[in-house]
């Protein structure tokens, strides 16, 4: 059942029983709103009129979706393609797969309004490995699809046709960064491509691409089902509509929630949908955006919304939609110290500030950890920051810099109670000495 | 030196289908790898160099792929492969517990394999389940919320040879009232 | 499979519009596409680079490089892998910049073991070169360093220490993108990562020296030159490999009178910068005690041991014993142009007998020369190759790399016969008649139209195809066709295939022929049937009679004839060829060693080899270049066209060309190919390694005779032994092993390293920029390309900075012929 505050556009029908079959999914009007642009809409207005759905990417950047098919050039004579970013890997962020497992026709049909916009022949579905239940959806989806007509050659009577090929990753967190995930998607390591050339020029085969993530695209069937300016009102001026939230951590109602942008704020997420932290206790820290995102504390940002601005107006980012909440128990230095790890066990070596980098803050955090740190390290900590920060090939390099940060902006009082006496400062940790 | 024939004729054909559907064959490599450690269980090196011929390419170019996607495995494992998650929401939701229950229950540490060979406990980075945490993964299927108690059902139902749990797809709880 | 970047097209002949950028406050114009690091570098401004390469992709890994640029989202970039861009304002010395990098160099040296003391590279290596220019002076890291097992053997010539490696890449783009074979890859990921080839194979390319060469750091060494040397005790000589007749440039590094090893020389117009196995570990036979030190004599049916003046006493009193027309000449292409020239003077103007040829002279075509020659550079710009019926891959693996630039770049490639490149070919064809036959049935309308990118050769699923009609529509696209070939394919049909195409240089005929000088010889008139540069003998007659005072103007008996069974002849010289059937009455052999056919002559010559003389060669594609001596001749050896020259002197004639140089202006006034040579053409630009110009000597070339003292062959005398008591022993083998040994209570020495704190001094002002010395130090700029571009100028290649331009001492190439005393 829909908690009773959100604000299902995207999850409309995620409830139905049997969504997940184009039967299901066609009775309730499923496909109608592509086919019906197809017959009336040029992909030029599609475009226009995805622009002024206000809808920007939920991949992570936030960009624009209808601006980013607009900087595809039509005139290079090359075959066009899209990739479907369903890669879902940022640590807190599980809404991509409860979208393919469970509509995986309103992602399907998302993807054909996409490809028609930009005139795109040929999609790309990269998922990531692990989620092997989510390739079987999708991959029984596609067969119903192709096999109604839906996919393949003269789609619904037009001369439009538009290919499906579903890609399943095989476990690297950095194939969700767009051109890595071209590489990957070539067959190749999952390094990431220099730019330029971007890739609305130059990316697939050095054909022009349009990456976006699952969730940006199963938002389009249902803005185009009750129309752009309807779902243009909804959210803030700059960040409109809806958009998904993964709540996890201490809460007591762990979930995939679908928000109106700008409309809750972090006290109501954690209070009225995840129903309030665990075992009562106090949330200390929030990750508003997946582990690349600088952490927020409760007591300075409890009344932040969440959308892009006021986020980035707390010096964090909206990022993936993962919200991940601490409680006051929480290790500040154990917290940062296993998003750290996360980053070097992921990151992919090509470039040295990030790959040397990652090591290096993992062997301090855990030093500090375990209660072998010095004073010294505090200042280390933050130069080894600033030599990765704007300086690795990519931004996983940048994100791998945040936790550190961030977690050192608020609570560098515990970072300094774990060296100064060996232990944490809060928690289970905090009684008995750590390490040794 | 004769490569052993690892890769069974019907499987080359499915690799060689598979590369069809791509514009560059050597997209497919990455699908061919999979279906390979379906067949076989891991990715032994003798496949390696029989995959990469098929494809044309140079043999450490289809190394480099295996030992930098994670899901290859490049030694044998178990026949359950627990994939216990560490990253962040699991983390603070326990996933130390996970780890210590069943390294003690199986009687292995992170890394290897029970001496029967049917469970291989190995750590992994965020499984995109953390509303369920803590959670881990039995060879392809998702086990959320992994109480001591689940893990101990999970371990009998397993070890009475119920391979087909936990069952797939149902591992999204519609969001509890609150 | 590392997805750089595709290099930038080159201009083709189109508009490229030029773009002007501030560097360090200095303006610079350059071509659109241009990267920073190399605009700076036409600034003589230094940004240090470890994962670019000149010849490799940009892949902006490292990140050494960084640079300030101004008004942009993320200032600190690449200079490496970002485009120049008009009105761009870049820093590379500012604190922005300064301290990126210290903090990357900090970064790369935190599992980098400190292990310098005993690291074969150290005194030329990248990283500490760089740490004590741009590093922080102080390690802060304090953990643990990443460990691997010491040093790994991974081919029969290269050895690997993965602590070392920063994962720069090169190595593995080099087999990658050049080599495009089997070879290196990285292995894992994130800190783990790892080189290696495919597990349990080994690392055999007969290209692999090359990443030992471009590897900045002491990762990959090779086993012939690991702990032999430091690099500060070399002395660098450009040379030209004699392995085969592409002649790719190399630098001899001599230490103590041996040769260390050899190194590339880059020439853009040869080699690209690249050498393989064959000729880079080819060194070995120079220090060999097999070569033969004195002349030998036969005595009482024996072999012995004689002195120089003796022994040419018995050779030219043996030659003059029988009738011209019986007296005959052969040469191995391994003998210089001066060699060459000397002995058809010998031949042709003193005994007067038209009997020479050199190995397989004319094997390719009676009475003619080849026509329509490429140039190897042709084959960057090809769009199609086609090799016809020989390997180049096995005979001249510098022109399988080349083909494979190519392939990479526009071409595409038609094999006919099995080869080494058969696996990358896009077409098979049966014959060259067939696809002459299947071009000439095209319709005339079949027009161009160039697919880019190009997938490699793999990517393409290894499409072949027997089509004909697909393949002679590939020679429809253009006239950039290239065909190589060996001497044994008949010309006549290439030829006219190539003339209907209309193909047109730097396109048309390579021939890959069978030795190193091979042209040279040929050229020098080494035949039975022409004067030297293909002239008609009768209308040669006269300018030659003059000048060598007579000229046997007939034809004689070809390589053939007098090699064979029923060879005619009753006197020969054997210069460097080992094939004779049929004894004569009397043979004069000169060689390095003592062959089958030496031990059955009666005067045996020891001659030197191409790096104890000067000497110039003519490769495969005609370009002229020229060996510098490296080191005095071994025992009372002696350059062939020495030899020569004193044999005449015992004949009777004095020749005015009694120097190297002397000899080499004669071939210029007399010979229509090469007109006006003179030593003087050749400008040396020798050594700089092409890791990246070291600070300060960018342009300066490290082996400048002029400046830099070095041994000198005339200064040590070189009948005397080597000057054995300066020797400096070898680094000790304490660490040469494979593992430090396990002593109790001693540190292991890789721990000790990364305990140290590295001190250095702390480089405050930006060093010097190096371009003001080089326009200060520079000599009077390089003379345009000589008359038919034929003399390539040692080193050149497109290079940006101005070269000085260095004129050959006096000492070497005018070293006259000695007096041979008797001992
Ligand atoms: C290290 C890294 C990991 C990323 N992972 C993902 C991911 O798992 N899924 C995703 O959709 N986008 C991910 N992104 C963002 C993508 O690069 C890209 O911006 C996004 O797919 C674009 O789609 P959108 O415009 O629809 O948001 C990641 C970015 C980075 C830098
Ligand atoms: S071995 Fe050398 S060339 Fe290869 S990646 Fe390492 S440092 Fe670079
Ligand atoms: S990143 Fe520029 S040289 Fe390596």
């Amino acid at each position: 059942m829909p908690h009773p505050q959100e604000k299902r556009i995207l999850f409309g029908w995620r409830d139905i029983k049997d969504i997940g079959s184009l039967k299901v999914y066609r009775e309730k009007g499923g496909y109608d709103a592509w086919l019906k642009l197809l017959k009336e809409k040029q992909p030029a207005e599609v475009i226009e009129l995805t622009k002024a759905s206000g809808l920007r990417g939920r991949g992570g950047a936030g960009f624009p979706t209808g601006m980013k098919w607009s900087f595809v050039p039509n005139n290079l004579g090359k075959p066009k393609y899209l990739c479907v970013n369903c890669d879902e890997s940022e640590p807190g962020t599980c809404k991509d797969r409860e979208i393919v497992e469970h509509i995986p026709h309103q992602l399907l049909e998302g993807i054909g309004i996409a490809c028609y916009a930009v005139g795109i022949q040929k999609a790309f579905i990269y998922i990531r490995g692990e989620m092997y239940e989510g390739y079987l959806s999708l991959k029984k989806a596609i067969e119903e699809a192709y096999a109604a007509g839906l996919f393949g050659k003269k789609i619904g009577g037009s001369d439009f046709e538009c290919d499906i090929v579903l890609h399943r990753g095989a476990g690297a967190y950095i194939c969700g960064e767009e051109s890595a995930l071209l590489s990957s998607l070539e067959g190749e390591r999952g390094f990431p491509r220099l730019k330029p050339p971007f890739p609305a020029v130059s990316g697939l085969y050095a054909c022009p691409t349009v990456i976006n993530n699952v969730e940006t695209l199963a938002t389009l069937p249902p803005i185009f089902r009750m129309g752009v300016e309807e779902y243009a009102k909804l959210g803030t001026d700059k960040s409109k509509g809806t958009r998904m939230v993964s709540l996890s951590g201490h809460v007591n109602n762990p979930s995939n929630f679908e928000i109106e942008l700008g409309k809750v704020n972090f006290k109501q997420l954690i209070e009225d949908f995840g129903g309030g932290m665990r075992h009562g206790k106090k949330c200390k820290a929030i990750i508003p955006g997946g582990a690349s995102a600088p952490w927020l504390t409760m007591e300075q940002h409890g009344e932040v919304t969440l959308d892009f601005e006021a986020i980035a107006a707390a010096r964090s980012m909206a990022g993936s939609g993962a919200i991940v909440v601490m409680d006051e128990d929480t290790c500040a230095v154990g917290a940062a110290l296993n998003l750290v790890e996360f980053f070097h066990e992921e990151s992919c070596g090509k470039c040295s500030p990030c790959r040397e980098g990652t090591q290096w803050l993992t062997q301090i955090l855990h030093r500090i950890e375990h209660g072998q740190g010095k004073m010294e390290d505090l200042k280390l900590l933050d130069e080894i920051c600033e030599s990765m920060l704007g300086k690795t090939f990519c931004p996983l390099g940048d994100s791998a810099t945040v936790p550190v940060s961030s977690s050192m902006r608020y609570f560098r009082d515990e970072y300094e109670h774990h060296i100064k006496e060996k232990c944490c400062k809060v928690g289970p940790g905090a009684k008995k000495t750590a390490g040794v | 030196m004769p490569t052993q024939e690892l890769l069974s004729p019907k499987l080359q054909e499915r690799i060689k289908e598979l590369m069809a559907s791509y514009p560059k064959p050597q997209s497919a490599i990455l699908m061919a790898l999979h279906l390979i450690q379906e067949e076989l269980g891991w990715v032994p090196e003798p496949a390696q160099a029989q995959v990469a011929e098929l494809f044309g390419m140079p043999p450490q170019d289809v190394t480099t792929l295996v030992s930098f996607y994670y899901m290859y495995h490049r030694k044998p494992v178990g026949r359950y492969v627990l994939k216990v998650c560490k990253s962040i929401s699991c983390y603070l939701c326990g996933s130390q517990n996970v780890i210590d229950h069943l390294e003690k229950k199986l009687d292995i540490k992170m890394g290897e394999t029970t001496a029967d060979g049917q469970f291989s406990l190995v750590g992994s980075e965020c499984l995109a389940a953390c509303t369920g945490a803590p959670c881990l993964q039995v060879n392809d299927r998702f086990y959320e919320n992994c109480s001591q108690e689940r893990l101990d059902e999970l371990l009998s139902r397993l070890r009475g040879g119920d391979s087909h749990f936990p069952p797939a797809n149902v591992s999204w709880q519609p969001p509890k009232e609150s | 499979m590392l997805q750089s970047r595709p290099r930038r097209q080159e201009n083709g002949g189109g508009l490229m519009s030029d773009v002007t950028l501030t560097i360090d406050g200095q303006p610079v114009t350059v071509a659109k596409g241009t990267l920073i690091v190399e605009a700076a570098r036409k600034l003589g401004i230094e940004i240090p680079v470890y994962c670019y390469h000149p010849k490799l992709a940009p892949v902006g890994a490292c990140r050494v490089c960084v640079v300030d640029v101004e008004n942009q989202r993320r200032p600190i970039m690449p200079a490496c892998a970002t485009e120049v861009m008009e009105g761009m304002v870049v820093h590379t010395r500012n604190a922005a910049a300064t301290r990126a990098r210290e903090g990357v160099i900090e970064l790369l040296l935190i599992n980098h073991p400190l292990d310098c003391p005993v690291c074969d590279r150290a005194g030329e290596c990248d990283l500490q070169d760089f740490t004590l220019r741009y590093g922080h002076g102080q390690s802060r890291f304090t953990e643990t360093k990443r460990h691997f097992e010491k040093s790994k053997q991974i081919g029969k010539e290269v050895i690997l220490d993965r602590e070392r490696c920063i994962m720069c890449m090169r190595c593995v783009r080099f087999c990658d993108e050049v080599a495009m074979e089997e070879g290196l890859t990285i292995i894992e990921r994130g800190t783990k990562s790892e080189i290696g080839p495919f597990p349990g194979r080994s690392f055999d390319s007969q290209f692999s020296g090359n990443t030992v060469e471009i590897c900045p750091v002491g990762a990959l060494t090779s086993r012939s030159y690991r702990f032999k040397s430091r690099p500060w005790e070399l002395q660098n000589y450009a040379s030209v490999c004699n392995g085969c007749a592409t002649g790719c440039n190399l630098t001899v590094d001599v230490r103590y009178y041996e040769v260390a090893r050899f190194r590339s020389r880059c020439n853009d117009a040869i080699d690209d910068g690249w050498l393989c196995d064959r000729g880079r570990y080819g060194y070995k036979f120079i220090s060999s005690p097999e070569r033969l030190k004195k002349p030998l004599v036969r005595k009482d049916g024996q072999l012995v041991e004689a002195t120089w003046a003796e022994a040419l006493e018995v050779a030219a009193a043996g030659l003059k014993k029988f009738p011209a027309d019986k007296v005959g000449a052969v040469a191995g292409p391994r003998l210089s142009n001066e060699g060459g020239w000397l002995l058809t003077r010998l031949m042709r103007g003193l005994l007067g007998s038209p009997n020479l040829d050199h190995r397989r002279g004319l094997a390719f075509r009676e009475g003619e020369p080849l026509k329509l020659t490429a140039k190897i550079e042709g084959l960057d710009t090809a769009t199609a190759i086609v090799v016809v019926g020989c390997d180049p891959t096995r005979t001249n693996p510098g022109i399988d790399l080349r083909i494979k630039k190519g392939l990479r770049r526009q071409a595409e490639l038609i094999c006919i016969g099995e080869n080494g490149l058969s696996g990358y070919a896009d077409y098979r064809v049966g014959s060259l008649a067939e696809l002459s036959e299947a071009y000439a049935n095209l319709p005339e309308e079949e027009k161009k139209g160039l697919n880019y990118p190009r997938p490699r050769p793999w990517e393409a699923g290894g499409s072949t195809s027997t089509d004909l009609e697909k393949a002679a529509k590939v020679l429809k696209k253009s006239n950039r066709v290239v065909f190589v070939f060996s001497e044994d394919h008949p010309v006549e049909g290439l030829e006219a295939l190539a003339e209907q195409i209309g193909v047109e240089a730097p396109h048309g005929l390579l021939m890959l022929v069978a030795g190193a000088n091979s042209v040279g010889l040929r050229e020098m008139g080494v035949l039975p049937v022409f004067a030297p540069g293909w002239q008609k003998l009768a209308e040669a007659k006269e300018a030659y009679s003059t000048a060598w005072g007579a000229f046997a103007s007939g034809e004689g008996a070809d390589y053939a004839a007098m090699t064979g069974s029923s060879n005619p002849l009753q006197a020969m010289v054997l210069v460097a060829e080992d094939k004779l059937e049929k004894k004569p009455e009397f043979l004069v052999v000169l060689d390095l060693f003592s062959s089958a056919i030496a031990k059955q002559a009666d005067v045996v010559l020891p001659a030197s080899s191409f790096v104890e003389q000067v000497m110039t060669m003519t490769n495969l594609d005609g370009t002229v270049q020229l060996c510098r001596q490296a080191l005095p001749p071994l025992g009372e050896s002696l350059p062939d066209w020495q030899i020569l020259y004193r044999l005449a002197e015992k004949l009777g004639q004095k020749w005015d060309t009694d120097t190297a140089a002397k000899i080499f202006a004669q071939i210029g006034s007399l010979n229509p190919l090469y007109p006006a040579a003179s030593y003087n053409d050749f400008q040396t630009e020798a050594a700089v390694h092409w890791s990246y110009p070291q600070q300060g000597k960018i342009g300066t070339p490290r082996a400048d005779l002029s400046g830099i003292p070095v041994h000198r062959p005339d200064a040590a005398p070189w009948m005397g032994a080597p000057d054995t008591g300066s020797k400096v022993e070898r680094v000790s083998r304490l660490l040469a092993g494979d593992q430090p040994p396990a002593v109790p209570g001693q540190l292991d020495p890789r721990q000790m390293a990364t305990r140290l704190s590295l001190v250095l001094p702390v480089v405050q002002d930006p060093p010097p920029v190096p371009g003001s010395r080089i326009t200060a130090s520079a000599g009077p700029q390089a003379p345009g390309p000589s008359p038919a571009n034929r003399y390539h100028a040692i080193g050149g290649g497109a290079r940006e900075l101005p070269l000085p331009a260095v004129q050959i001492k006096q000492t070497e190439a005018e070293q006259p012929v000695q007096e041979v005393t008797e001992a």
